[in-house]
């Protein structure tokens, strides 16, 4: 390995099993990047509108657990993380989107030396977007809206961070030190009685500390029917919403020193059923995302669910 | 002293005549009810920021919207005016398409 500068991360990964790379990657993807804020998908956006010089908050809270190790490591990670997102409407058609997330990371692990645990909470990596409606249909009770989006994820996180066995290795870390655009398209079809929403997103990781994180890309739909009430009344009365969302979510490999690490990367299909309580004023939500098929590279570690709640709030 | 008196009833009661009954007209105009027809609205989170914008609009008393019927109740002010292109303008910044305007016809 001398010469591709991967020697530079052995005492990094010293104490680290292989594969912790590609699951971290995965679940920094799926938990930190779906932020709806209209009404609408709870694990990724919406094409609904924000009104103009109107602000809408969302909290959430976000539990991930993954224990199927394929290695000998029994490796035990939990993540939460809890994304802060404002949204301001600049006009009718263009909303601007601030994403910061505060996380926990921790994995416990088998090694030579024992039962060990490593991780490291704090603010994350924040993410700015910008989402343009350029097509929408409205008839009486319906609409149809197709909305781009463009955004970029900033090193807000800490990404040199150490513990007792040293730096932690990058996945660990709050942040990736880089600065990665992100693009992709929302359509959303609203009615009365039911909801479909469908995002394409593609996030291209750049490389800081020498490491790159491999590229993202999801494709995600959500269907969201009115459960109650029944028949509408007049007014606006609250909604109660069943929700079924699929998410499917590709990672590339990682790249250490410019050679990709075989135990990182993969794809994996997750289905999410959910609820979701809707008031003029706000949302309650909550949804658990269930992998239905992962395919990981090598011994990339396998999630076990990932758990969300929260809230969304117009003012 | 008597054609003082006189001077001074002759010259303030038009003012008082007049102010009373412009006072009590004001009073018996019942308030101005405009209806917004409104598409593309249809779940109650987005009809908070229709209500919103509507309501932000100078004169406007209240807002109270039928998500069912795609319609938006506007009630004036006394004595305030709201034009048609201003409404159209909030529901568009809202994010909806303005339909129909129906202002209170005039006996």
């Amino acid at each position: 390995m001398k010469g591709t500068g991967v020697e530079t991360y052995a005492p990094m990964y010293r104490h680290v099993p292989r594969g912790l790379d590609g699951v971290l990657v995965i679940v920094a993807g799926m938990l930190l990047y779906g932020e709806p804020l209209a009404a609408g998908p709870i694990t990724f956006n919406t094409a609904l509108p924000v009104a103009q010089g109107e602000f809408i908050l969302r909290e959430q809270v976000q539990i991930l657990r993954s224990t199927d190790d394929p290695g000998l490591a029994n490796r035990d990670l939990r993540v939460l993380a809890v994304p802060s997102v404002l949204a301001y409407g600049v006009t009718r058609n263009l909303t601007l989107f601030g994403i910061v997330p505060y996380l926990d990371k921790t994995i416990d692990f088998t090694s030579a030396a024992g039962r060990q645990r490593r991780g490291a909470s704090g603010l994350g990596d924040s993410t700015v977007l910008g989402r343009y409606t350029i097509y929408s249909r409205d008839r009486l009770g319906e609409t149809i809206r197709v909305a781009p989006f463009l955004g970029l994820k900033v090193p807000t996180g800490e990404n040199t961070k150490q513990d007792s066995l040293g730096r932690l290795p990058q996945p660990l870390q709050l942040g990736s030190g880089s600065w990665d655009p992100i693009l992709g398209i929302i359509a959303t079809w609203q009615t009365f009685a039911w909801e479909l929403d469908s995002a394409v997103q593609y996030k291209f990781n750049t490389k800081a500390n020498d490491f790159t994180f491999g590229d993202e890309a999801r494709l995600d739909l959500s269907f969201q029917y009115r459960l109650w009430p029944r028949e509408l009344g007049s007014g606006v009365p609250a909604f109660l919403y069943g929700v079924l969302e699929s998410n499917l979510f590709w990672n590339g490999k990682n790249t250490i020193g410019g050679v990709h690490d075989p135990n990182s990367g993969g794809t994996t299909w997750h289905l999410a059923p959910g609820i979701q309580y809707v008031t003029k004023r706000v949302i309650l939500e909550t949804a658990v995302q269930i992998p239905v098929v992962q395919r990981l590279n090598g011994l990339a570690l396998k999630n076990d669910y990932i758990v969300s709640a929260g809230f969304r709030v117009s003012f | 002293m008597f054609l003082r008196v006189l001077l001074t009833i002759l010259v303030m009661a038009p003012t008082v005549l007049w102010t009373v009954s412009h006072g009590l007209a004001q009073e018996s105009s019942p308030a101005q009810q405009i209806i917004v027809r409104v598409d593309g609205a249809s779940c109650p989170f987005c009809a908070f920021g229709l209500e919103k914008k509507l309501g932000q609009i100078a004169g406007v008393a209240s807002v109270t919207m039928d998500l069912k019927g795609g319609k938006a109740t506007v009630i004036l002010k006394k004595g305030a005016k709201v034009s048609e292109q201003v409404l159209r303008q909030a529901v568009e910044e809202a994010g909806f398409t303005p339909r129909e305007i129906i202002f209170p016809t005039t006996p």
